[in-house]
């Protein structure tokens, strides 16, 4: 049930941490430490069903206010709205144009 | 095909993710004109309707609030689940599945669909928004995805005439095998269960493998949706004018509706005057001017200011902008501990308490949840803007500020609605605070693409709307406000009375009744008889002053408009002190049942009743005393 | 004069019916405990 151990994400970074206009791939999930009210692993579907998973490709198209917070992410051929602490879950690899 | 005893019609329910045109494509099917808008969680609740298919077999559709999967996060996608997998109390699981997915934006959509397939059930997927699709210069093969899904799929413009024929013919070949090979058997143990991550991945992979068959991305791709978004939500620009809207909309219910209201006061004027030289003086006279123009003919009066606010609500609707207000909000909103997405159903209390509150089901943590209820009541309706703007009207001078492009009158209204909005955060604050503690749930929500609001939509919306609040004033408020004139008129003045009758009457002798609890924050007894009745529907307040007052004027005066008896008759401290009592005005019967059974509990009801009761008392009574103080009495 | 009484009389008997029948309704409707359907705000006329 856990495959998101797919080590690239050695080399990878939050998507939390990504800045405006940013492109990446996921390349993994990982909700270990990301503070929710959900159950274990219900983040990680949440994700998936909004097209955030391993593979897609995605960029950051906006920043909320303050603190940039929250998120929107174009992911593939929609956009998702999401709080930068729930995005820290994501695990991407910058795209350098 | 008419059997000698027809059979239940056949059930289909309308399954997919929110916002792609589900209620869009149920209104078309069977010509109902329920609620559709540009964002998430406009249905919350199912609807059922019937259709005769091409073929003349009377079909049963049922259209469902949007989810991304069956295993239900909030309790709106829970009905959506139960419908589905026949959970709900005496109802079978539905004949068939049509699942409506958004052809713009497929994979989640597609991942939806394949979870439906583990049910066995006959599915149809509609590929709506095909208009959308090749404007953007998509290309969909349909017959390649029906192959790679193993299900019909049939394309759709819910929104066009005729653009739901090839879903209706397909629902009678549907319907037809499955009456040859007879329906499954109903309480069949689906083959569904819970998918978790790992199932969600290998969905998620035959989508791209799906979609890399029979889609092609588009080559126009809507970079409108970008653009704009730029702007309404760049950090600074996007806030600003996000309050630049919302106070536009208030001074727009004043500065719009003035011409429509003055004709409908001359109007009103123009019949009590013929009713007046027409009919013999007596009690039926006295009902009808009294009571019936008089009552009735003020609250009818505020017509074209609810229905400016519900323009505006409606084109934000429309245009796809109030997620994008949810996403500015949701750092702010969260400051105080509510959910990002809280914002529609308080912006829908705007409209009515009602449906905000039936609203809030689309979050699904129960904390969060009951403090948006709770403070849903303090986004001041639109019942309330007769009393705002009576007061308003009749008190403040109608002067510009603010070098002149801004009304007085617009702007304490923005103040007052400001002052339930701020209200209403700080009870939010203190509610998380205390007894409703808890992280919050996460946001994952979809930004809709912009949509130019569909005049036809709007004007619809409009006239419902007005039917609405007509078909109301001429039935329940008509009868209150009739037996209101009786409780006003009976019985009569005794013999060398010195007051008016109505002084001496049932009505006033509840209001006196009434006085002493409310003298204290102002209130006269006129005051107290209105705010009763106001109980059932807030409005009504406003016509009970109408009939009391007219029935209270010693007749010779010209003076036909409330406004300027009510200008003649209070003090500027009693207004203020009702203008704040309103602003959080204890809840109407209907909100408090709404309540009571949206959270199956009957403690948030009574709870809800005496905050907002001691709020009210406490603002009306500071409001009173500072300015007793500051004015003089 | 008469006729203005018994008139008047009727249609205050009338609404007071009328709204006695709609409170009747309501209690009754709220409950059966039906799934869906709205609370009575009436504001969308389905009350
Ligand atoms: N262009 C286009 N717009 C549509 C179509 N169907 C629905 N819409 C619009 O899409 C939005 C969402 O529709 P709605 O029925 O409320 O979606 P639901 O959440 O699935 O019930 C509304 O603004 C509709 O007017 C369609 O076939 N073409
Ligand atoms: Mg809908």
């Amino acid at each position: 049930m856990h495959n998101h151990a797919r080590h690239k994400a050695g080399h990878g970074v939050k998507l939390g941490s990504l800045g405006k206009k940013a492109r990446a791939e996921i390349v993994g999930l990982d909700e270990t430490g990301i503070a929710t009210p959900l159950q274990a692993g219900e983040l990680e579907r949440r994700l998936i069903e909004m097209g955030l998973v391993e593979g897609a490709v995605i960029e950051v198209l906006h920043e909320g206010f303050p603190r940039r917070d929250p998120m929107a992410v174009r992911v593939s051929d929609h956009t998702v709205a999401l709080r930068r602490a729930e995005a820290n879950a994501v695990i991407v690899q910058v795209i350098e144009e | 095909m008419t059997h000698h005893k027809p059979p239940p019609p056949p059930r289909i329910a309308l399954v997919g993710n929110p916002n792609c045109g589900k209620t869009a494509l149920f209104n078309a099917m069977t010509g109902a004109r329920q609620k559709v808008a540009n964002y998430a969680g406009v249905t919350v609740e199912r609807k059922e309707g019937l259709f005769v298919s091409p073929a003349g077999t009377r079909v049963k559709v049922i259209d469902l609030p949007g989810t991304y999967s069956l295993r239900a996060r909030s309790p709106d996608e829970e009905v959506t689940r139960d419908v589905v997998l026949g959970r709900m109390e005496d109802e079978e699981v539905p004949e068939a599945i049509v699942c409506v997915a958004d052809a713009t934006n497929l994979r989640l959509n597609l991942r939806l669909v394949l979870e439906l397939k583990k049910l066995d059930r006959p599915i149809i997927l509609a590929l709506n928004m095909m208009d959308e699709a090749e404007k953007q210069g998509m290309t969909i093969d349909a017959a390649e995805l029906s192959a790679a899904l193993g299900i019909p799929v049939v394309p759709t413009v819910a929104i066009q005439t005729g653009g739901v024929q090839a879903l209706l013919d397909q629902i009678d070949r549907t319907i037809q095998v499955a009456e040859t090979e007879g329906f499954a058997p109903v309480h069949a143990q689906c083959g569904w269960s819970e998918p978790n991550a790992h199932d969600l991945r290998d969905y998620h992979r035959e989508v791209e493998r799906i979609i890399a068959l029979s889609v092609t991305s588009p080559t126009r791709p809507h970079l409108a949706t970008h653009r704009i978004d730029t702007v309404l939500l760049h950090p600074a620009a996007g806030l600003a004018i996000l309050l630049t809207l919302l106070f536009l909309m208030f001074q727009a219910v004043f500065t719009w509706a003035r011409l429509p209201m003055e004709l409908i006061d001359g109007g009103l004027t123009l019949v009590k005057g013929l009713v007046d030289a027409n009919m013999a003086d007596g009690p039926l006279r006295s009902l009808l001017t009294d009571g019936v123009i008089a009552g009735v003919g003020s609250v009818v009066i505020f017509l074209p200011q609810i229905l400016v606010l519900f323009l505006f609500i409606q084109i934000l609707e429309d245009s796809g902008y109030m997620a994008r207000a949810a996403f500015l909000l949701d750092r702010l909103m969260g400051g105080v501990g509510l959910h990002g997405r809280a914002f529609i159903p308080l912006l829908s209390s705007f409209a009515c308490a009602v449906p905000g509150i039936m609203a809030a089901r689309t979050i699904e943590n129960r904390a969060d949840r009951i403090a948006t209820i709770m403070i849903a009541p303090l986004m001041t309706c639109s019942a309330r803007l007769p009393v705002y703007t009576l007061i308003i009207a009749a008190f403040v001078p109608q002067r510009d500020v603010l070098g002149g492009w801004v009304g007085l009158p617009g702007l304490v209204m923005f103040a007052l609605y400001a002052a339930g909005i701020l209200s209403g955060l700080i009870v939010a604050f203190v509610l998380k605070r205390t007894i409703l503690h808890g992280a919050r749930e996460p946001l994952l929500m979809q930004l809709p693409a912009y949509r130019l609001p569909r005049p036809r939509n709007v004007a619809l919306g409009l006239f419902e709307r007005a039917k609405a609040f007509l078909t109301r004033a001429g039935t329940t408020i008509f009868a209150l406000m009739v037996v209101i004139w009786f409780l006003a008129s009976y019985p009569g003045a005794p013999e060398g009375a010195t007051e008016p009758a109505i002084h001496y009457s049932i009505a006033g002798m509840i209001g006196h009744f009434l006085e002493p609890v409310l003298a204290p924050i102002g209130f006269n007894w006129q005051i107290a008889v209105a705010l009763v009745p106001g109980m059932a529907a807030r409005e009504v307040a406003v016509g009970v002053l109408g009939t009391i007052y007219a029935l209270s004027d010693s007749g010779d005066s010209l003076r036909s408009s409330l406004g300027g008896l009510l200008a003649a008759s209070w003090s500027l401290p009693t207004a203020l002190s009702l203008l704040a009592w309103y602003v959080f005005a204890p809840q109407c019967i209907a909100t408090l049942g709404v309540v009571r059974r949206e959270l199956n509990s009957l403690v948030w009801p009574a709870v809800m009743f005496v905050f907002l009761t001691g709020l009210a008392y406490l603002a009306a009574f500071t409001t009173y005393r500072v300015a007793v103080a500051v004015l003089g009495g | 004069m008469g006729h203005q009484h018994i008139l008047t009389a009727l249609i205050v008997a009338g609404s007071a019916g009328w709204i006695g029948f709609r409170v009747w309704r309501w209690a009754r409707k709220r409950r059966s405990k039906t799934a869906g359907g709205c609370g009575g705000c009436s504001k969308c006329g389905e009350g």
